[in-house]
């Protein structure tokens, strides 16, 4: 491809020649469609890829403190409370505490407002996480690989057969050095709500 | 203007070919193979030492090889081979969601043989549930075949640990360990697997 | 010859037949040719089936080499219930237990799952088809399940099934088939070789036994 050029010499004859035109100018436009097109293509795969891997994840937490109640899933959640019973105390021992280990208990409190998609008020699976500014984040489930005799508590978990008011205790078996300079916080996440879960801050 | 080609075109398009043929061998016979691209990530251990991989971390306290071992439950089989005991202790390190003792296995030269499920689910480690920073310590047996302790790869055996079944892509603890330099005894007796830092 | 002002010659018969192979369309004459060779063939029996051969039979007691396992079947008898292993038949069933030795000659544990059929079967027992499952594989030494054979290390194994109190009696003879897994592959998504469907290389028949509420070993 050739255009025109009009060239004037000092001496004002004009010379009108056809200079060929530069291979960038003759594609510039196929390269910008490629560099808008590429990434938003890449992007537009990746995403739908990993929106539905986050969408099934607990991974957008609702931060709370835990005096707060929160609505979340079908239910109203509130921590009542949390102890820790250490290792090597009376009640330790009564509970058979592995060696080196404390028992973290925190009641929550559920108001169930609501059933799910099947007509029970929802399950829900708590865990307890734990993290800190030079601490490695460390998480124990609710119902995890230890399971200690003794528990005083009716209801360890949620249950879909009440549907009034309750309050159930989770229990956490936790190594003894967990908390020393992190700090603890109960997450809770029903499945019907993914990716939202509730995230209570113990302090 | 000459049309025809000149000779130095030509000798320039057969070097770029040769080139090009050349690189596309090459890149050919290094691309990893199947095996290298899902090859599980090896962490290197040492008997007393702990390991840490994703997840997981085990520390190899002891191994004994012997003929007759019973149980903490009170397991005791009979085997036409040898057992090859290993006290371990197993933890995960950032979340027990699906952590479980999936993958142990003693290699010797090319032959691996798995933890033996024979003393029964709650009488050895293997396929057990791990707690975040709680260690889990207790026994391994393999049932190897009476001259494995004493062929001439014994010495380099190895013990992996993982924690899937399937110990592609993921971390891989290896322990090496001295299977011809450990006596064998006549029996042993175990423990029942125990909860809790020793 | 195109020319047509002219009367036809009469053609001589092998220009004739020259004319016509023109004329013949060359896939006709290869189907034809091909055609006329397999009738050729099918007089020296080109077109029977080909003959399948029938799996060795061995006798009780005997050795077989297999591709990935060397099983030696000792015996075949009938049980009441193993309670112990809480193995207990329904009301009017019994077991049916073949006894074999097994020994791995691959560079790897073997895990033999209950609900495959691919290392033996039983053939000729009314109210068991013949591709069945085991229904439960035990380690005679310690009656424990979950069977993993080691490599190199030979183990004495019960295969059970469960069958109708009155449909095999002390005597019958039963058919006992030894299976040999054929690998295609390496599974290329999936961890572990991918294998065809087993195919039997060794058959025995085996009188049974019976040991009635159990014998202690």
């Amino acid at each position: 491809m050739n255009e025109t050029v009009t060239e004037e010499s000092p001496d004002g004859a004009r010379t009108v020649t056809n200079k060929p035109v530069g291979w960038l100018r003759r594609n510039i436009r196929g390269l910008v469609a490629v560099v808008v097109l590429l990434p938003v293509t890449l992007g537009i795969m990746f995403a739908t890829q990993w929106i539905s891997y986050f969408e099934g994840w607990p991974s957008r937490p609702v931060n709370v403190r835990a005096g707060d109640t929160l609505e979340y899933g079908n239910a109203r959640w509130h921590i009542e409370g949390f102890d820790r019973v250490l290792g090597d105390s009376a009640a330790g021992r009564e509970r058979d505490l592995p060696a080196g280990t404390d028992l973290l208990v925190v009641t929550v409190l559920v108001d169930p407002t609501g059933t799910g998609p099947d007509g029970v008020p929802d399950l829900c699976a708590v865990r307890l996480e734990e993290s800190g500014a030079d601490t490695p984040t460390r998480r124990w489930s609710n119902g995890g690989a230890i399971s200690l005799d003794g528990a005083l508590s009716a209801h360890t978990s949620c249950s879909s057969e009440v549907s009034t008011r309750y309050t159930f205790d989770a229990e956490f078996v936790i190594p003894t050095d967990a908390g020393e300079s992190s700090a603890f916080s109960v997450d809770i996440y029903v499945e019907d709500a993914l990716p939202e879960y509730a995230s209570f801050a113990l302090d | 203007m000459n049309l025809k080609t000149p000779r130095w075109r030509h000798a320039a398009n057969g070097a770029a070919l040769v080139a090009i043929l050349s690189a596309a061998a090459i890149v050919l016979h290094t691309t990893p193979d199947r095996d290298l691209q899902q090859s599980p990530i090896s962490v290197p251990g040492s008997l007393g030492e702990p390991a840490t991989g994703r997840n997981i971390r085990a520390t190899v306290h002891s191994v004994a090889v012997t003929e007759a071992v019973t149980a903490g439950t009170g397991w005791a089989g009979g085997t036409p081979g040898v057992w090859v005991v290993v006290n371990l202790s197993v933890e995960a390190v950032e979340t027990d969601e699906m952590a479980i003792l999936g993958t142990a296995l003693l290699r010797v030269g090319d032959t691996h043989f798995s933890a033996s499920t024979r003393p029964g689910r709650t009488a050895t480690v293997v396929g057990g549930r791990l707690a975040t920073g709680i260690p889990l310590t207790g026994p391994l047996m393999f049932e190897v075949p009476a001259d494995v302790a004493s062929s001439t790869s014994a010495a380099d055996a190895t013990l992996e640990f993982a924690i899937s079944s399937d110990p592609r892509v993921d971390s891989l603890l290896v322990v090496p360990v001295d299977l011809g330099d450990l006596p064998v005894q006549e029996s042993l007796d175990v423990d029942v697997p125990e909860w809790g830092a020793r | 010859m195109t020319n047509r002002g002219t009367p036809r010659e009469r053609l001589s018969w092998r220009a004739g037949s020259r004319r016509l192979f023109d004329k013949l369309p060359t896939p006709w004459l290869i189907s034809g040719i091909t055609a006329v060779l397999l009738a050729f063939s099918a007089v020296f029996g080109g077109l029977d089936d080909a003959p399948v051969q029938a799996a060795p039979v061995i006798e009780p007691g005997a050795t077989h080499v297999g591709a990935e396992l060397t099983v030696t079947v000792s015996e075949a008898l009938l049980i009441d219930a193993f309670p112990e292993q809480l193995l207990v038949p329904e009301e009017g069933n019994r077991l049916l237990v073949v006894r074999a030795v097994v020994e791995n000659t691959t560079t790897g544990p073997l895990r033999l799952a209950a609900g495959a059929a691919d290392s033996l079967r039983v053939g000729r027992v009314p109210g068991v088809p013949g591709a069945t499952p085991p229904y439960r594989i035990l380690v005679i030494d310690d009656g424990s399940g979950e069977v993993a054979v080691q490599p190199g290390v030979p183990v004495e194994l019960a295969f059970i099934w469960e069958v109708a109190g009155d449909a095999v009696a002390e005597g019958d003879s039963i058919q006992v088939q030894l299976l040999d897994r054929v690998k295609i592959s390496e599974g290329e998504l999936t961890y572990g070789g991918l294998y065809d469907d087993p195919v039997v290389t060794a058959t025995l028949d085996l009188p049974l036994g019976d040991v009635g509420a159990g014998v202690s070993e």
